[in-house]
């Protein structure tokens, strides 16, 4: 290349040189804090490592549950249940007095003749002196699930929560078509139902 | 890979391994990577801002089947990756292993021919994906044909990669050596193996997915940020005139980053077993820990030094940091079970890998260039002043694009989720953040045409230089000629 040209910089430019201070402590914490999280978090959500386990299961008997041979599937019952209700009323249905829910494992309202006073329950909340299968309870608020769930949604939880075998529940299943239709005659409510009022309400049609 | 320890650089250097030797002997090698890539980098952001015109005015050259969002929108991206990003920093890799090595460039002609080919490979994998032809896989639309030139370009230039980095005379290794090594090394693995079993011999179902995925992945999360890390970490130390804060640092950004980067990439939502999305997402997480080790590198490098940046390259180089920071923190909060039922398959996505691809990658190494480019050429820039008006359009615009989008993303998200909204409502709610995007992203275009016009003058002057000699030469009446550009 005959272009004769002047480098902008004629002195040799030194190259960089690295220096040796130690990683610090925190990264090397922060790493391992973050490690843990994500070890709890991949035991809960990952299905470890079974190819056969896809989102939104977890786990591979909870995917290949068989449904119960006669009656409704209550395996998306459970999961709305466990992720929005057990919170208050426990997985196990027994309630919790810390925040004074009372049980569904048992309870008389939830094994009622129809499901009219348990789907307002869930729209709506609940608060107020109640009293369940004998016993009294109050002081407790129940939040309202209406703007979360949808009628398909509330009627699993429901025939969840009234058929469930592990707390021998027998009750009849409820319908997305049951759901819809007292949303539809409550969509202006806009306080929480106190046990009083519904039991003015019939529980079956 | 063991941590170097600190060495005292032998002062005296032989003569044909001067710096201006090695960088006359990376000249037309790196004239080749840079000046392509500038041109398809602006190809490619034309190419993207006819794509997100589509989205305000749906029948803007929708006759023109080549022209429509199907083919455009890859187009662009694929250009930005293959057309600008891969060769950019093989250029940029291959004058630090020049230089990091003390020795001149190995068959610096043969590197120009690969270079050439690559072009050549991206030219024959745009016309494809313009004609209709795009495999479907994102990030990899180039049909195999285009590929397998790609691949040989790619070797052609590793080849002396690696063996300049063989007849290294400084024996000691710089961090940025190990991570363009790695680089180096990554594309072609990845690659291959994604061409071989999606084109060659496609496997069947969802593996298809989980491989198209793993590739975008690595292409994006590890090769960019090996090749964008390299040259962060030699510029910074270089730039403000003191070591590089420390090499052992240096080696745990570089193995957290392959460990944790390779995983990432797979969506949430994605229809594969469960562990593979999850532990793709706790992945993502996990990318916090290199970035923070890269932001404090470069804080304790570059604290208290005394040199002004000045639009120059070591603003570009902050700016990158700043961008990669930002863009992990969108990366890892996605990984969050509540945050991706909202963020998946939204704008929000865009505006990570926006931030991610040009705030750090591509930011980064336009320091770089700016900064090897009259020192191989031989000459100040031509228009040095748009360096510094290229840096502002490139962050205002990168914010520009970015933040709306992550924003608007989101928001698109929850709308997306409540079944009471109609579709077209929530895409028409999104369109106000977008009008904001399609503003940062004619910023972009506007920087990169600076970009491009900075390379073409170097190059052009450098070539009628040499033919003012070559005729002098025939034409002087005497045989000693004598150019001063
Ligand atoms: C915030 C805590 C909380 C959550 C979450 C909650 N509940 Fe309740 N629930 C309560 C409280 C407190 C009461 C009692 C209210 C009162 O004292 O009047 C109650 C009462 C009830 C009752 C009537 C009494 C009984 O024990 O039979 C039913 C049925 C019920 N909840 C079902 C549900 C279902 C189904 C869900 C999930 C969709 C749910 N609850 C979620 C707190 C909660």
């Amino acid at each position: 290349m005959s272009a004769e040209v002047k480098s902008p910089n004629p002195t040799t430019e030194a190259e960089p040189t690295a220096s040796s201070a130690t990683v610090p402590m925190w990264l090397i914490a922060l790493m391992l804090l973050l490690l843990l999280g994500g070890a709890v978090y991949f035991d809960a959500r990952g299905g470890w490592f079974d190819a056969r386990v896809y989102r939104p299961f977890a786990a591979l008997p909870e995917q290949f549950q068989p449904p119960p041979p006669d009656g409704p599937d209550l395996r998306p019952g459970r999961r709305i249940y466990d992720a929005a209700c057990a919170a208050c009323h426990m997985v196990n249905g027994v309630g919790n007095p810390a925040v004074n829910a009372p049980p569904i494992a048992g309870s008389d309202w939830v094994l009622a003749d129809g499901p009219n006073r348990l789907i307002r329950i869930v729209l709506d909340g609940l608060t107020g002196p109640i009293e369940v299968s004998g016993k009294q309870y109050g002081g407790g608020v129940m939040t309202p699930f209406k703007g979360t769930f949808t009628d398909e949604e509330i009627a699993q939880v429901l025939t969840y929560i009234r058929r469930n075998p592990d707390w021998k529940h027998d009750a009849s299943e409820v319908t997305a078509e049951q759901v819809a239709k007292i949303r539809e005659q409550t969509k202006d409510r806009a306080i929480n139902w106190t046990p009083a009022e519904l039991l003015t309400i019939p529980a079956k049609d | 890979m063991t941590a170097p320890a600190v060495t005292n650089r032998p002062a005296a250097l032989a003569a044909d391994s001067s710096t201006a030797g090695i960088d006359a002997s990376c000249r037309l090698p790196l004239f080749m990577l840079f000046g392509g890539a500038a041109f398809w980098l602006v190809l490619g952001s034309i190419f993207g801002f006819i794509a997100s015109l589509k989205f305000h005015k749906a029948d803007f050259l929708a006759d023109a089947a080549w022209l429509t969002f199907g083919r455009v929108y890859p187009a662009s991206t694929n250009l930005l990756v293959y057309g600008f990003a891969i060769p950019v920093a093989l250029g940029v890799a291959l004058w630090m292993l020049a230089r990091l090595g003390r020795v001149q460039l190995a068959r610096p002609w043969l590197v120009t021919v690969g270079a050439k080919l690559w072009h050549i490979g991206v030219c024959v994998g745009l016309i494809a994906i313009l004609a209709g032809e795009a495999t479907g896989f994102e990030w990899l639309e180039m049909p195999r044909y285009a590929a397998v030139i790609l691949l040989l370009a790619y070797l052609l230039i590793a080849v002396w990669a690696f063996s300049t980095h063989h007849a290294r005379k400084e024996r000691t290794l710089y961090p940025s050596q190990w991570f363009v090594l790695a680089a180096l090394f990554w594309f072609p693995w990845i690659y291959s193996t994604a061409t071989l079993l999606l084109q060659f011999f496609p496997v069947r179902g969802v593996t298809q997915a989980a491989i198209a995925w793993w590739y975008s992945g690595n292409l994006l999360f590890v090769w960019l940020a090996l090749a964008g890390l390299a040259s962060s970490f030699y510029f910074l130390p270089k730039l403000v005139g003191r070591p590089l804060q420390s090499s052992y640092l240096a080696l745990f950004v570089f193995w957290t980053l392959i460990l944790f980067g390779t995983w990432v990439g797979i969506p949430a939502g994605a229809t594969l077993p469960a562990w593979m999305p999850t532990l793709s997402n706790m992945a993502a997480m996990m990318m916090v820990v290199p970035a923070a080790a890269v932001v404090l590198m470069v804080v304790q490098t570059t604290r208290g030094a005394k040199t002004a940046c000045g639009g120059g390259p070591l603003c570009y180089m902050k700016f990158g940091t700043g961008a990669l920071a930002l863009s992990v923190l969108l990366l890892a909060a996605s990984g969050l079970p509540f945050v991706n039922r909202f963020t998946d398959f939204t704008w929000f996505g865009t505006a990570k890998l926006q931030l991610w691809v040009y705030g750090f990658f591509a930011m980064t190494l336009f320091g770089a260039v700016y900064y090897i480019l009259p020192r191989v050429a031989g000459f100040e820039l031509p228009a040095a002043k748009a360096v510094r008006v290229h840096f502002w359009c490139g962050v205002i615009g990168t914010l520009l694009f970015a933040l709306p989008l992550a924003i608007g993303g989101v928001l698109q998200g929850v709308k997306l989720a409540n079944p009471d909204i109609p579709f077209t409502d929530v895409t028409k709610a999104t369109l106000m953040f977008f009008r904001l995007g399609t503003m940062g992203e004619l910023l972009i275009l506007a920087g990169n045409l600076l970009f491009l016009f900075n390379i073409g003058a170097v190059l052009v002057r450098y070539y009628l230089a040499v033919c003012r000699a070559a005729c002098a030469d025939l034409t002087a009446p005497l045989p000693t000629a004598e150019v001063k550009p």
